[in-house]
Order: structure tokens, then C-alpha cells, then sequence
């Protein structure tokens, strides 16, 4: 009965106060909001990093017969200088470096290449002769490639050296300033969104000031007192981080899984409406949390018991 | 019951105090009137029972325990031990009679089954039998102030504190208020009332104490409104505020306070008078018992107060 006498109570106070609960759930939402999309983007980095290591990062593409680089004047790379290439990469000097690598013949390069273009009329005009011999290179730190690539690039013999994780380091870098964006819009909102728990709970304080005065007269616990205000501020955040996981939702199932995912890959863009089972419940715990210390501060300042 | 050691109670460092080195008891089952201007320290005195405002000095006893060694997290249990009613009813407006009483009771975790029993019992001790559905503003005054009453005595404190009950209400209205709080005694209550109704004390012949700027200047068992006393300001012996004007030539240095505790034997005739010493002007007129604390909530409850009269826009 005592429950349900509280319930009753919290739910008249949250009516009573109801404008100022809505833009509470609207900024504790919209912060929350924030915090997963930092979150999720996070996440993406970090994974997006550790599958361009997991690939090979670097790859050196020998001369073929149709090479226009200039250290390629002298046509198809010769099996000296594909030799050359090999010991280098098995010699003292780069061995700090390398992990491992592994040689792609013309045989091989053309399977793939036919792989590749199956169906295109051309694909039948070229033989192995026509494909470079390729290294891929698996590095120890993903950081150092600019040493291989170095070492490498402008050799004789050399058509190319690419580096994935440079090739990829601008959009890396997008992603984490614009976490870092998120994140700072997410502290200021979360700022703004205690800020007004404190004043709706001061609110409320003062449309039941007269309740609250009966209530110490007769003795009622101070926890009785408190808990209503607690509960109501877990409450709008509750539904706050709620709204803040749907609209994650949307964005992870309409902006990420049905069209980043299309525009650069499944192996690049692994976050998807999967990650809100551990997502969802961090931004929700995480928005209750604050409030409820919001609420704490704010009662002990303007609810003396 | 209620025994106060020695208590000086300075609301704001370097003010005088709103009491001064009081000494007094009330026995168990015993009626009390205070009396006094207001600003005499009556509603201090009351703050201080209920652990509202601690003293600067000395000890206030209640129930035969010691407040200032009271936790505060035991300070409810205290309380539920207190009924208090005030002049103004403090009624919640949005609630029906059954419901203000339901609410005390309810806000301390009393079962609904007992809830059930208590209530209509209460409502028929104050012959509101009829009108429990009846929301505050649907009530006269003096119907609205037995609702507080019953309020305050549903959980059978054995204290019960008044603060001018009758204040707002017309005399014939008082009469019924008063023989309710005598009823009340009668079941054993230690009933303290603090009042200005020259009647009411008239016409019960209790104990009657008047307070003049903090002190106690007369203590009668059976006394009456008015006094011989020397320095009773309500009698007029004393002009109110004069203590101001002369306070240094009245300060008395060993500001006796002699057996209090006895003072309800004694006639009141042998009872000698007390010089009123020091220079009081309370700050506090103490009507607002609980709004004190809440000084930040004054500006609210000036923009709320209409909500006390329109029980509509308070929901």
C-alpha cells in the first residue's frame, strides 16, 4: 500500500511539474544522444584500425610490362630485382618492422584479377606476363610504415608501395575529431541537463513545500521524503536514455547499416544497431546516474530535512 | 515531559537571544498556556521541542531524552511522538479531510488496514464524521483547524504543541477548538498551547506561563490571562518593548530561575515575579513554525499563497 500511496505521489508531483520533466527527458535525451554516438564512433576507430593491421598495411607492386613509373624504365620487373626486393625484406635492416609478408606471383596476381572482373571482356586479353609481382607486408606497429614505405618506394623494379593505414588516416582522423566533437557537445549538454534537474527539483521542492512540511512535522523518514524527488529525476532520465537509445537506433540502422556500410564495405564499418545491447544500457545507467547525483546535490541544497 | 535546562537560543550571532536561560518543565499530562507578546520566544520555545532549531545553550529534554544527543536520522521518530496544529490549519489544499489525515499516517508507513481503522475514528473524535470527503476550502475554519487536529493526534503523540489554534477563528469557533485540545488532554496528552486568546485561558484555569522576551516572568497553575505580575506585558503592568528601553538598569546578572519544575504546585499568588532582563526584541515573530528554515522558499510562498485559498491552481 506504502508503494503504491509513493507511486501515486510521484506521479501527481511529475504532473504537476510536467513541463519541466519534459525538457528534462528532451536534454538528458539529446546529451545521452551525444555520449553513444561518441561512444559507437570510438568503437568504429578502434575496430577500423585493428583490421587494417590485421590486413596486410603495406604492399610493394614490382614493375610490370605496363608500369609508367619512372623507376620502372626498364619494363617488367627482372627476378634479380624481385630477388633484391625479397632479401631485403628478409634481411637485418627491416627486420625490426616486419611481421611477416608474403609474395603474390603473376599467376596468382592474375587469379585475382580474374576473380576480380569475372564477366568483363577484357579480363581474357591479359596473361600472367601482364601482372606484377606484388609483397604484402604485415607490419609490427601499424605506425612505423613510413620506413618500409620509405625503403621501398623509387627502387628499381618498384612500380608502387601503398600503404593502407595512410590511405585510410584521413577518414580515421574525421572519425575521431568528430568524437571528440560529440564528446564536447555531450559534456556541455550533460552540463546543461544537471543544471536542470537542479531547478526542476527546486521546483518541485517548492510546489510541495507544503506537503513536505507536513510530512517532517509528523515524522516521516528523510529517505520517505527524498525518495519521490530521487525517483522522479531516475525517472525522466530513465525515459531520457531510452529515447537517447531509439534515436541511436535510427541512426545506426538508417545512416550507418544503410549507407555507410553500402558506401565503404561491411569489413570497414563494423558498428551497427548490434552494439545498442551494450550501448544502450551505458548511456542509460550513465544518464540515471547523473541525475541522480544532480538530484542528491540539489535536494541537500534546497530540501533541508 | 518536556524540560527545558538553562536553554538560550540566539537565532543570529550577536542578536539577542529569543530565549533567554530558560528554565522550565511540563509534566506529563499536563495542560499549558503560553502567553506573551508575540516575539517572546512561544514559537521558539515549540521549534526547540520538535528539534526544529537546536538551543545555543543548555539542554532541552523530551520524553525524558536529551535532543542534542538525538540523531538526526532519529529526529523523525521524535517527532511522530509530537502532534503540532497551527493557527493557520496548514491543511493541504488538494486533499480532502479524510485524505489530510490519511497522509500523515500514510507518510510514515502506517498499513493501509490501520489507516482504514484510525481515520474515520479520528474524523468521529472531532465531529467531522459527515464531511471527510469535503476538501479544505469546502470546510469553515474552525472545521478545517479539527481536521489539523486530528491530523496531529492520529498517531496518539503523547505532545501535543499549539500554536495559536484559535487565532483565526471566532470566539464560539475557539470554545469547540479548545474543548477538543482539553479532550485530548483529558486522554492523557501533555497539551502545550500558545495563545492570545484571553478567554481560552480564562475560562480552562490551567497552568498558564507568560514569556517576555525570552524569559519567563510568570508561571501560574492555575492562572488567568491577565496577572498582578510586574512585568506581564499582555496585563499591561509593562508597556510591550520597554524592556528595551532600560534593559542595561533590568539586566539581571544572576537571572534566577528558580525551581521551575515546582511552579505548577504552587499557588499562583505565592509565586513570586522574575525581573525581566536583557534587551530582546526577538527577530522572529515566531508564527511560521516550519517556514523558518525554509527562508529560501519565502519568496515562493509569497507567490503561492494564493494557491492556500484556490485549492484549484495548487494542483
Amino acid at each position: 500500500m506504502r508503494a503504491r500511496y509513493i507511486l501515486s505521489e510521484i506521479l501527481t508531483g511529475l504532473w504537476r511539474n510536467i513541463s519541466m520533466v519534459i525538457s528534462v527527458v528532451i536534454v538528458t535525451a539529446v546529451s545521452l544522444t551525444f555520449v553513444g554516438t561518441g561512444l559507437l564512433m570510438q568503437k568504429q576507430i578502434l575496430e577500423m584500425k585493428n583490421t587494417l593491421v590485421e590486413q596486410s598495411q603495406v604492399t610493394i607492386f614490382m614493375c610490370s610490362p605496363h608500369s609508367t613509373a619512372a623507376s620502372c624504365a626498364g619494363g617488367a620487373a627482372t627476378d634479380a630485382q624481385i630477388d633484391s626486393a625479397r632479401e631485403a625484406l628478409e634481411g637485418d635492416v627491416l627486420s625490426p618492422y616486419i611481421d611477416r609478408f608474403s609474395e603474390r606471383s603473376q599467376d596468382e596476381a592474375l587469379e585475382i584479377y580474374q576473380e576480380q572482373f569475372a564477366g568483363e571482356g577484357f579480363v581474357s586479353n591479359f596473361t600472367a606476363a601482364d601482372m606484377p609481382v606484388s609483397f604484402h607486408i604485415t607490419l609490427k606497429n601499424a605506425e612505423d610504415s613510413d620506413a618500409v614505405v620509405e625503403f621501398f618506394q623509387g627502387r628499381d623494379g618498384v612500380d608502387e608501395v601503398t600503404d593502407l593505414l595512410s590511405v585510410f588516416a584521413p577518414f580515421i582522423d574525421v572519425l575521431n575529431q568528430s568524437t571528440m566533437f560529440a564528446l564536447g557537445l555531450a559534456v556541455l549538454m550533460l552540463v546543461a541537463a544537471a543544471l536542470l534537474v537542479a531547478t526542476t527539483i527546486r521546483m518541485a521542492v517548492a510546489n510541495r513545500r507544503r506537503e513536505i512540511a507536513i510530512m517532517r512535522l509528523v515524522g516521516a523518514s528523510n529517505v520517505f521524503i527524498r525518495a519521490p524527488f530521487l525517483l522522479e529525476g531516475a525517472a525522466a532520465a530513465l525515459i531520457g536514455g531510452v529515447i537517447a537509445s531509439a534515436m541511436l537506433w535510427v541512426g545506426l540502422r538508417y545512416i550507418v547499416e544503410g549507407w555507410l556500410v553500402e558506401t565503404l564495405g561491411p569489413q570497414l564499418i563494423t558498428v551497427g544497431t548490434a552494439d545498442l545491447v551494450w550501448a544502450a544500457p551505458v548511456i542509460i545507467v550513465l544518464g540515471a546516474a547523473l541525475s541522480i547525483v544532480s538530484c542528491v546535490v540539489s535536494l541537500n541544497r534546497y530540501l533541508k530535512v | 515531559m518536556i524540560r527545558f535546562d538553562d536553554v538560550t537560543k540566539t537565532y543570529m550571532r550577536g542578536q539577542n537571544p529569543a530565549v533567554e536561560n530558560l528554565d522550565i518543565e511540563f509534566a506529563r499530562g499536563e495542560f499549558v498556556f503560553l502567553v506573551g507578546a508575540s516575539g517572546s520566544g512561544k514559537s521558539t520555545l515549540m521549534r526547540m521541542v520538535l528539534k526544529e532549531t537546536a538551543p545555543t545553550s543548555g539542554t532541552v529534554h523530551v520524553a525524558g531524552k536529551d535532543l542534542s544527543r538525538i540523531p538526526s536520522w532519529r529526529v523523525p521518530a521524535l517527532r511522530r511522538d509530537i502532534g503540532m496544529v497551527f493557527q493557520d490549519f496548514r491543511l493541504l489544499p488538494s486533499k480532502t479531510a479524510y485524505q489530510n489525515i490519511e497522509f500523515a499516517l500514510a507518510v510514515i508507513g502506517t498499513p493501509r488496514k490501520v489507516v482504514r481503522r484510525l481515520v474515520p475514528e479520528m474524523l468521529e473524535m472531532v465531529g467531522l464524521e459527515d464531511k471527510g470527503r469535503r476538501l479544505p476550502h469546502e470546510l469553515s475554519g474552525g472545521e478545517q483547524q479539527r481536521v489539523a487536529i486530528a491530523r496531529a493526534y492520529v498517531n496518539r503523540p503523547s505532545i501535543l504543541l499549539a500554536d495559536e489554534p484559535t487565532g483565526n477563528l471566532d470566539p464560539s469557533t475557539a470554545e469547540g477548538i479548545l474543548d477538543l485540545l482539553a479532550e485530548i488532554n483529558d486522554r492523557g496528552t501533555t497539551v502545550v498551547m500558545a495563545t492570545h486568546d484571553r478567554t481560552a485561558v480564562d475560562r480552562m484555569r490551567r497552568r498558564v506561563v507568560e514569556m517576555v522576551a525570552g524569559r519567563v516572568v510568570r508561571d501560574d497553575a492555575h492562572g488567568t490571562y491577565e496577572s498582578v505580575a510586574p512585568e506581564s506585558v499582555i496585563s499591561g503592568n509593562l508597556p510591550d518593548g520597554a524592556e528595551d528601553l532600560d534593559a542595561q538598569a533590568l539586566a539581571d546578572p544572576e537571572t534566577d530561575h528558580r525551581d521551575s519544575t515546582d511552579d505548577a504546585q504552587r499557588s499562583p499568588d505565592d509565586r513570586p515575579g522574575r525581573q525581566a532582563g536583557g534587551s530582546h526584541r526577538v527577530p522572529h515573530d515566531g508564527d511560521d513554525l516550519l517556514d523558518e528554515r525554509d527562508a529560501h522558499l519565502r519568496e515562493e510562498d509569497e507567490a503561492f499563497a494564493e494557491d492556500l485559498h484556490d485549492p484549484e491552481s495548487a494542483r
